[in-house]
């Protein structure tokens, strides 16, 4: 077996204001190279923090308590800021969840791209523009050219979807952090994005962290998932495992809370008050 | 159809709508719909289908250019402000986002009482006071939150002060406006399982607007499927999710996630 690609361990992260809380407690994970990881959790569940320590993204209210986050056996929390930037950008790039937002709107699409090819592969401004133009075809973009030109208001949320993972993909990083990338589309436009994301990732052999609070997504997505309360992890598994027979009964109570068309009769089952009892009491015992 | 229109509490027939300078840019092609009383209808489609604006324009919140709008037996199509608001109070909406529609500088006491003052629903002050104890108390809030000030609850409790003042003014129809979209699924189910219970309780009639198939499937009785400002199909929600006869409604069904891994899932659906 080889190394992981990216080894979170024991890492624990608290809030800087007065209380103090912990938002993550002693989590510990491992993703290899070319699988895909869904972090799944209610809201306040710790999964984004996540990856934002792993993109050294995390915001000064929060303060990395203890332990480490390995990407390709060094620990990113103690490198030198220019190296950690290095690596960030290069080998680990984010799919962010609002194309609204992430783009610069004063920019064509055609410079945004082409920033990285430039700054940090040193190619030409022709040759990072042809570069990105193939970018946009791999996520089947039929007009690259027009697209290029384009400011991001001029595309639908779907199209901007997909110039982010253009961009994502541009510096071919061996691993994705990808941040509830298609919680703000529609569902028809949910799945083409989704295949989008699957199908590069598999081209390319990269590892991606799919935070999202969506079970049925992390079941159609991805290889591996590890469910979160509070700041520390319930479950952790193969996919095809966890949701066949889920180890603790939080996980069987969240994924029966999820309203199904196919069983409507099944009802809307929120989880049981003796669950999210269980749940507390066994927060309390890893303080 | 028409005798879904006949009997029907709120029924709506060839309603158009149009944006824009000269009004342009239609967004509704003649839609037809009926809500009868005790009945949850679903409404279901993508951004732009023009579902919203169909809500606003049962509940005369947009103005319609062209078809008829009845509510119990009433043409209230083109009824004035002054004829239409005493009618508000038996329409009531659910938002979706209560951080919005809640006013925040107002406690929930007086979010929750002023609807009844100013529909004069209630016979004293100590009578309002009653009324709001026995929401609040329906709706599993604690009394607490009567001080506290919309920011300072979860979206869950926030959700269930939007319905609680919906249901206060004894409204015998209710839209609900995606209320649930922005919600963990726990706390989604709580809130759903909440209005069904209500709206059996006081016999509601309920149009119940989603772009989620699958909550509208554990919530309504009928459901039409919307797409491009038309009605693409109607029916008992479960003769729709179980053999739907459009190809969109398929499309929208086979593009729903569920939490149960199905291998090849994320291929192109073929054509059925």
């Amino acid at each position: 077996m080889n190394a992981p690609l990216l080894a979170i361990d024991g890492l624990h992260v608290v809030s800087e204001n007065r209380s103090h809380a912990p938002i993550l407690r002693e989590v510990s994970l491992t993703l290899r190279a070319g699988q895909v990881m869904g972090l799944v959790g209610e809201s306040g569940a710790g999964k984004t923090t996540i990856g934002k320590a792993v993109l050294g993204m995390l915001p000064r209210t929060l303060r990395i308590a203890r332990g480490e986050v390995r990407f390709a056996g060094r620990n990113l929390l103690a490198l030198p800021a220019g190296e950690l930037r290095h690596i960030i950008g290069n080998e680990i790039a984010l799919i962010p969840q609002d194309p609204q937002t992430s783009l610069n709107p004063l920019r064509r699409i055609g410079s945004q791209l082409t920033d990285g090819l430039r700054l940090r592969r040193g190619l030409t401004r022709k040759a990072a523009l042809d570069r990105a133009a193939d970018l946009l075809a791999d996520v089947h973009i039929n007009d690259p050219q027009r697209v290029l030109r384009a400011f991001p208001h001029e595309l639908s949320g779907g199209m901007r979807q997909r110039v982010l993972i253009a961009s994502a993909f541009a510096l071919e990083p061996r691993l994705i952090v990808a941040d509830e990338p298609t919680t703000a589309l529609d569902v028809t436009v949910q799945k083409q994005i989704l295949r989008l994301i699957r199908r590069m990732q598999e081209a390319h052999g990269t590892a991606v962290l799919f935070v999202t609070h969506d079970l049925g997504v992390v079941a159609q997505v991805c290889d591996q998932v590890t469910l979160l309360l509070g700041g520390r992890i319930v479950e952790s598994g193969a996919v095809s495992s966890v949701f066949a027979s889920p180890s603790h009964p939080y996980t069987r109570a969240l994924i029966e809370a999820v309203p199904r068309y196919d069983r409507p009769q099944a009802g809307l089952r929120p989880v049981p008050p003796d669950v999210l009892e269980l749940v507390r009491r066994e927060l309390e015992t890893t303080e | 159809m028409t005798a879904l229109h006949d009997d029907a509490l709120l029924s709506a027939t060839g309603i158009e709508v149009a944006y824009g300078a000269a009004a342009k840019v239609k967004v509704l092609h003649g839609v037809d719909i009926a809500v009868r009383r005790g009945e949850t209808v679903g409404i279901v489609g993508e951004s732009g289908s023009g579902k919203t604006t169909l809500g606003r324009a049962l509940l005369r919140l947009v103005d319609v250019s062209a078809g008829t709008i009845r509510f119990d037996g009433q043409d209230i199509t083109h009824l004035p402000d002054s004829v239409v608001r005493p009618l508000r109070r038996r329409m009531q909406i659910i938002f979706q986002d209560p951080m919005a529609s809640l006013n925040p500088r107002h406690q929930i006491h007086r979010i929750l009482a002023e609807p009844l003052r100013l529909h004069g629903l209630a016979r004293d002050e100590a009578d309002i006071q009653r009324r709001i104890a026995s929401v609040l108390d329906r709706m599993s809030l604690p009394s607490a939150c009567l001080r506290r000030y919309p920011h300072e609850l979860s979206g869950g409790q926030r959700q269930r002060v939007g319905i609680a003042r919906a249901v206060l003014l004894e409204p015998e129809f209710v839209l609900a406006d995606e209320i649930v979209s922005g919600l963990d699924v726990s706390t989604q189910a709580q809130a759903l399982n909440l209005l069904k219970e209500l709206s059996a309780e006081l016999g509601l009639a309920m149009a119940f607007i989603s772009h989620d198939l699958s909550v509208i499937s554990s919530v309504c009785d009928r459901v039409y499927v919307m797409r491009h400002g038309r009605i693409v199909e109607q029916g008992l929600c479960k003769d729709v999710f179980s053999t739907p006869s459009h190809d969109y409604t398929r499309e929208l069904i086979a593009a729903i996630p569920l939490p149960a891994p199905i291998s090849g899932w994320l291929d192109p659906s073929p054509r059925p």
